[in-house]
């Protein structure tokens, strides 16, 4: 089963928005992986993940948001979720990520939230 | 009992045995009645000269010998000890058969101190004189020997063809009768016989008490119907492929068809000999086509078996399943064969102490007819195996995983496991005449015998045992004869029993542990590899262990049946199910999935199982349990890692359960009363991820109560997110309707129904993930 996996990036002014297309498992984890440590190291770390497209999600890909949430929140960012479709949103909440994680409907409500206090893990 | 518990238990009571038969044996067993006074050559000696006295060259003839215990005449010895004619009644005869290649052969039998008891040549062709008192008279007074005086003449009718008949006969008051009958034509006494006649009260045709015939002949037919019927209803015609598989029934069987061969042509018998005349075919080739059936038969059963008995308790078929791969030299078979060999002479004093203890004789032992063989040792070797094995696979393979799988309660289990057994051992052998009780005692601590030998040492162990213990009896009868030539085969076969048990000890000590062997491919040896060989040997090593730390069988639970299973998708998985034996009588279950794939993921699973373990040693809370486990995980994993577990802590007396679901897939509960599918959904976040603090806030508990006929499914993310090709999962739903259809199922088919539902849905695609379910159910008809 060929699987494929792409991230955008985008800006809107010190957010950087991810937009996840396909499939984030154990192949496709170190791509997305490299995206956020890039932005990281760049000192960005207001990060959405834009979920819309994303349509499978493996305890891999979990695990990359798991890894950078401590680093991102230490530096004063955070990561949120948007857009998840129905089948995504499940493997999220049934994993507990939405007592962790800012999990909302559209970008502009994850901008919104960004406003909002911070979370702890 | 494990470890070294049940060596102790089998050395000990082996020892006792053992030393008890040194008395016990040639006082107690019907083989020391045989009496035999002369070895083989002996007998074929004195056979041969009789024949030379008719007239009958029978020096290169091929001869076969056997003796027969009489058991109904000794009977008649101890009920009758006064009365002369009952007194002169054999209590064994000898028979010697001498057979030309073609055509007819000469049969002699005498009593066991070479006495003659009848002959019988191929008849004269030609018409001959019309009478000959005088050699009829001769054969007569050799037959009757000191007692001639006793007999009366009488008229006797023989078809005229056949030539003329003389017979004498001498009867007691009291009823037992022998007659002497001699046919004569052409002047030869070409037939000649002694006769002895019981009274009816003596006459059994079979020794074994009617009722244990009924219960035996019930518990043959049901395992035939079980043995043939069951695995091809459930299994299709896979039961067959399945144990090809496994190779161990085909190796088996085999060798056992090459024993049956083997020995048949070192010894033919009587009915082959007959067989053999009447067919005009030869014996070898009588022997191939014997052994050939005797191969279908055992195939089947032990298909049967492995199939039934590999999914009911595969720990317990372990050896028997090694047996047909490279690692049948193994530790792990030596020990098994080792502890079977150990108790054999527990199996060979059993019927003999409760015939001690009965005050009975015992009129059957393992061996009514013991051949005197041209070689006794292979010969004893190759009889380890008869038709009561056959009933011991079928026990061991088909009745007691029936018995435990259709069964609904622990009671019920048991009760059916023993039946079987009971039945099974009753229906072997049922040694004593005047005390059923004492049969049906002596079935029961074979039975329970060979129940503890399952359950210590494995289908294999007691399959040992009981060859073992046919070896040892042969090597006794033989040691026990009055003859000092048959001692020298007593002491080779005792010496190849001693060498089998050093065999198998050998293995236990110096053989290779085949852990790899169970569950992976090869069996390849490191130092001749290539790297990559050596590490996917290593591998399959790494595999087994991990198999290895998953519990074995499940915990039995009165009121309760439970079953899991874990098929990882590479060599090493990340799941893990548990079942926690906690410090106030509760049982944990859980099912854990460690995220990622492959060598990592199975790194952590097997520290997931360690920290598992002893927190459910500090608390029996299942909160506290997976605190603490979140606590040190999070402690010592990589940040991206994570676990999810799903933990029910079960009160089975209460029948109820405290639940709690770390991020995991939640349990789907079946409540079969209320016609209920629930998802247990209560919130909590995986282990490793957040700290103790939100944790511990978000982490609910839910209490539930369960009903007769509830099911409990754990099970990971492999099994849901199974994809087609099309990339549709099994999912939630399916896996619901799934469960609901297995209302009333024994725990074990909930798991098999729904693991086969998602290979059905996957058509032919391989699963991606790790597969692992648990299921508990309560039993349906338990009082609620």
């Amino acid at each position: 089963m060929a699987t494929s996996f792409t991230v955008q990036r985008s800006t809107s002014g010190d957010i950087t928005i991810l937009a996840l297309n396909g499939f984030l498992d154990a192949h496709t984890a170190p791509e997305f992986e490299k995206v956020i440590q890039e932005e990281f190291d760049a000192g960005r770390v207001r990060l959405i993940a834009e979920c819309g497209e994303l349509t499978y999600i493996s305890s891999a890909g979990l695990g990359v948001f798991m890894s950078f949430i401590e680093d991102i929140r230490a530096a004063g960012g955070d990561l949120k979720i948007c857009n998840l479709t129905p089948k995504v949103a499940q493997v999220f909440e049934i994993l507990g990520f939405n007592s962790i994680f800012d999990m909302v409907p559209t970008v502009a409500d994850a901008e919104t939230c960004f406003a909002g206090p911070a979370r702890e893990v | 009992m494990k470890g070294s518990g049940r060596w102790i238990v089998a050395g000990i009571l082996s020892l006792l045995a053992a030393t008890w038969l040194v008395w016990a044996f040639p006082r107690l067993h019907p083989a020391a009645r045989l009496g035999l006074r002369y070895d083989r050559d002996g007998y074929l000696d004195a056979a041969r000269k009789m024949a030379a006295s008719h007239g009958v060259d029978v020096s290169n003839w091929r001869a076969y010998v056997k003796t027969e215990n009489l058991s109904n005449n000794q009977e008649l010895h101890l009920r009758m000890p006064s009365d002369k004619v009952a007194q002169s009644f054999p209590d064994a005869d000898v028979l010697t058969n001498f057979l030309p290649l073609t055509g007819p052969g000469v049969k002699i039998t005498t009593r066991p101190d070479g006495h003659p008891l009848s002959w019988k040549m191929p008849m004269p062709a030609a018409k001959g004189a019309p009478s000959d008192m005088g050699a009829a008279s001769k054969a007569m007074h050799e037959m009757a020997g000191e007692d001639s005086g006793g007999y009366t003449m009488m008229e006797h009718d023989v078809p005229e063809a056949e030539g003329l008949a003389y017979k004498w006969v001498r009867k007691a008051a009291a009823g037992p009768h022998v007659d002497i009958q001699t046919t004569v034509k052409d002047g030869i006494v070409w037939q000649a016989k002694t006769v002895f006649t019981l009274p009816e009260k003596f006459n059994r045709t079979s020794d074994t008490f009617s009722v244990l015939r009924v219960i035996a002949g019930c518990a043959w037919s049901i395992w035939l119907a079980l043995a043939i019927i069951v695995p091809v209803m459930r299994e299709g015609g896979g039961a067959a492929a399945r144990a090809m598989k496994d190779r161990s029934p085909i190796v088996l069987s085999a060798a056992a068809a090459l024993a049956v061969t083997l020995a048949g042509m070192i010894e033919w018998d009587d009915e082959m000999i007959s067989v053999s005349v009447a067919s005009g075919a030869s014996i070898e080739v009588l022997s191939l086509v014997l052994g050939g059936l005797i191969i279908g038969l055992l195939f089947y059963s032990m298909s049967a078996a492995t199939v039934m008995n590999a999914r009911v308790h595969p720990a317990r078929v372990r050896g028997f399943r090694l047996l047909g791969t490279s690692a049948f030299y193994s530790r792990q078979v030596g020990a098994e064969l080792l502890g079977g060999w150990l108790f054999a002479p527990v199996l060979v004093a059993l019927p003999l102490l409760t015939g001690a203890v009965f005050r009975q004789p015992v009129y059957k032992g393992f061996l009514e007819t013991l051949p005197l063989s041209r070689l006794p040792v292979p010969d004893a070797l190759l009889n380890a195996t008869a038709q009561e094995t056959v009933a011991v696979i079928a026990f061991l393979g088909a009745l007691l995983p029936f018995s435990i799988r259709f069964s609904r309660s622990l009671w019920m289990r048991r009760t059916l496991c023993f039946f079987f057994a009971l039945a099974t051992f009753a229906m072997l052998s049922a040694p004593f005449r005047d005390s059923n009780i004492a049969n049906l005692l002596r079935a029961a601590l074979e039975a329970s015998a060979m129940l503890w030998l399952y359950f210590n040492f494995g289908m294999l162990g007691a399959l040992s045992a009981h060859c073992s213990a046919r070896i040892l009896t042969s090597a006794g009868v033989l040691l026990v004869q009055p003859a000092t030539g048959i001692h020298a085969s007593g002491w080779g076969t005792l010496l190849a029993f001693a060498g089998l048990g050093l065999a198998a000890l050998a293995a236990v000590v110096k053989g290779p542990d085949a852990v790899a062997e169970l569950y992976g491919e090869t069996g390849a040896r490191l130092q001749t590899l290539s790297r990559r060989e050596e590490l996917l040997a290593e591998f399959n090593v790494a595999r087994s262990a991990q198999r290895q730390m998953l519990p074995a069988d499940p915990p039995v639970l009165a009121g309760y049946t439970i079953s899991a299973s874990c098929d990882p998708a590479r060599e090493v998985g990340g799941d893990l199910y548990d079942f926690l034996h906690l410090s106030d009588g509760r049982w944990g279950i859980g099912v854990a999935d460690v995220s990622g794939k492959g060598v990592p993921a199975a790194l952590y699973m097997t520290l997931t199982k360690g920290l598992l373990c002893a927190a459910a040693q500090d608390s029996g809370d299942p909160r506290q349990i997976l605190a603490a486990v979140n606590k040190h995980l999070r402690t010592v994993t990589k940040k991206k890692m994570f676990v999810t577990m799903a933990l029910g802590v079960l009160d089975p007396e209460a029948r109820r359960m405290e639940y709690v679901r770390a991020g995991h897939n939640p349990v789907v509960w079946r409540r079969r009363a209320a016609n209920e599918t629930r998802l247990l959904t209560g919130n909590g976040i995986g282990l490793g991820i957040a700290g103790p603090a939100l944790f511990a806030k978000t982490l609910a508990t839910e209490t539930l109560e369960l009903a007769p006929g509830d099911a409990l499914v754990f099970y990971s993310d492999g099994l849901t997110e199974a994809m087609t090709v099309n990339q549709e999962q099994f999912g939630e739903e399916r896996l619901a309707a799934a469960v609901e259809r297995t209302d009333g199922m024994h725990a074990l088919d909930t798991r098999d129904s729904i693991l086969r539902e998602v290979k059905q849905f996957l058509n032919g695609v391989p699963a991606q993930d790790d597969l692992t379910i648990a299921v508990l159910r309560v039993d349906p008809d338990i009082g609620s």
